[in-house]
């Protein structure tokens, strides 16, 4: 079970220096200062795994999805810093220089300035880190400089806690432990290089330009890209990808979009972009000829891997249509013989994505399309409201489509509610897709 | 028992975070009472 693997992956790595601890055979100080010490051996640990944890490595990403991936890094940085806050306070042995006769240093903490300063540092970083994290949402910052920061802070504590764990550790004096300190270390600022530097560096080779981009409905747009040279993506309908339009390959300036394109339709790239407040409300200005680099694919929303499902069964909110529309292209363009059935939510009818599309997938694919709005204009007569419990039992268990495969994209509420009635419902777990990239 | 058939994505997480903090807590634990054993 590869989800399993991954967990005793990240426990070995975590509880690496733990152990080394352990085995170094110190005589124990008293349990509060063991505790002090092994919590803050566990919490560099984590921190220095966390850099491993972004979602952009597809060796871990392919086995559980980036989002899952996401998700853990935000939740176990919380863990690392309740260990971290903690470490300092639960010292009780006196902080005074160890007698020469005391080699082990088992009756004093270190407290110098070079071994503690580090210390500090670390610790006033990393609070730092997760709570500009944790408020990015309500602080509103530009993406970019969010991006900026959360990296350079990262380093920063990282950088400090291993100056702290070398300096002023009981444990970390041992020339084990220290190496693996370092070479932790050299990893985490490697696995971090390698999304700021190497991969930008390949990408900078596979340019890309804007084709067009028109409107796809209030609000939203659709952008096309297409490769420059021979090159082209290779994804699965579904996936998404990072762009970045009319910056240089080394910009922080690039956003996670779905892919609305089949592959089957050629090299050409098309997303659906919705204006949300951001750097999206100018996607409507942006001219053809644009150059635009693609960092991709990701992302395990696809229908590939599930040949034994009898229907497809699509449930998209708003602009979550995207991956969705991408899926229901290929299906198409491969003529899938399987049933397929979208319900799309939007507030109102102008809101609704490739209108027209849609109508001609319904007429010449055969696509059930149920469209639901909670504002419809007089005389709709169509599903009122949002998408909900009583629109899946009418649909999927009195339609008896128990054994379709399902796949969601919306808003996190949305997928969480969904998610929990189609189980409700009686369909398997495991007969459900969706990505959600907050789950708070 | 867990249904893992009947189980949210998002209650999957949660089980396997709750699983791997367990664990990091008994380490922990063992660490610094290791000298009584």
């Amino acid at each position: 079970m590869p989800a399993a693997a991954l967990i005793v992956i990240y426990l070995a790595l975590v509880l690496t220096p733990l152990a080394l601890a352990w085995v170094q055979g110190l005589a124990p100080r008293t349990p509060w200062d063991e505790l002090a010490s092994g919590l803050g051996l566990l919490a560099l640990a984590m921190i220095l795994v966390e850099f491993v944890q972004l979602g952009r490595f597809r060796a871990v990403t392919s086995r559980v999805g980036s989002d899952v991936v996401m998700r853990t890094h935000q939740l176990l940085a919380r863990a690392a810093l309740i260990f971290a806050l903690a470490h300092p306070f639960f010292y009780v042995s006196p902080l005074a220089p160890a007698p020469e006769w005391d080699t082990t240093r088992r009756m004093a903490v270190e407290y110098s300035w070079p071994a503690i300063w580090p210390g500090i540092l670390a610790w006033l970083g990393l609070g730092a880190v997760v709570a500009m994290a944790l408020a990015r949402d309500v602080a509103g910052y530009r993406y970019e400089i969010w991006r900026f920061l959360h990296g350079l802070g990262a380093v920063l504590v990282a950088g400090a806690g291993v100056l702290h764990a070398l300096r002023a550790g009981r444990y970390s004096a041992d020339p084990t432990l220290g190496w693996v300190w370092v070479a932790g270390l050299v990893l985490a600022l490697a696995a971090l290089a390698q999304i700021c530097l190497v991969a930008p560096l390949l990408r900078a080779r596979r340019r890309w330009r804007v084709v067009s981009v028109t409107p796809a409905a209030l609000k939203t747009w659709r952008l096309r890209l297409r490769p420059e040279g021979g090159h082209r993506l290779s994804y699965r309908a579904g996936q998404f990808a990072w762009l970045n339009i009319g910056h240089a390959p080394f910009s922080l300036n690039e956003n996670p979009f779905s892919i609305a394109s089949a592959p089957s339709e050629g090299p050409e790239l098309e997303f659906i972009i919705k204006e949300l407040g951001d750097f999206t409300d100018h996607i409507g200005q942006i001219a053809p000829g644009t150059r635009a680099y693609v960092e991709g694919p990701h992302g395990h929303l696809t229908v590939e891997g599930h040949a034994d499902a009898p229907g497809i069964a699509l449930i998209a909110g708003g602009v979550g249509i995207a991956p969705l529309l991408g899926i229901l292209r290929e299906l198409a363009a491969t003529n899938d013989p399987r049933p397929t059935l979208l319900i799309y939510g939007n507030r109102e009818e102008s809101q609704i994505v490739c209108a027209d599309e849609l109508q001609s997938l319904a007429r010449d694919h055969g696509t059930e399309i149920l469209h639901v709005l909670s504002e419809p204009p007089e005389g709709w007569q169509g599903p009122r409201g949002l998408i909900d419990a009583d629109v899946l039992r009418r649909h999927v268990a009195e339609a008896g489509r128990r054994d379709w495969l399902f796949v969601l994209c919306g808003p996190p509420p949305m997928l969480r509610m969904l998610e929990a009635a189609l189980i409700e419902t009686g369909v398997p777990a495991h007969r459900i897709l969706s990505e959600q990239f907050v789950y708070d | 028992m867990i249904d893992l058939e009947r189980s949210t994505a998002a209650r999957r997480i949660r089980l396997a975070l709750g699983l791997i903090l367990a664990l990091l807590c008994l380490a922990l634990a063992g660490f610094a009472l290791r000298g009584f054993f």
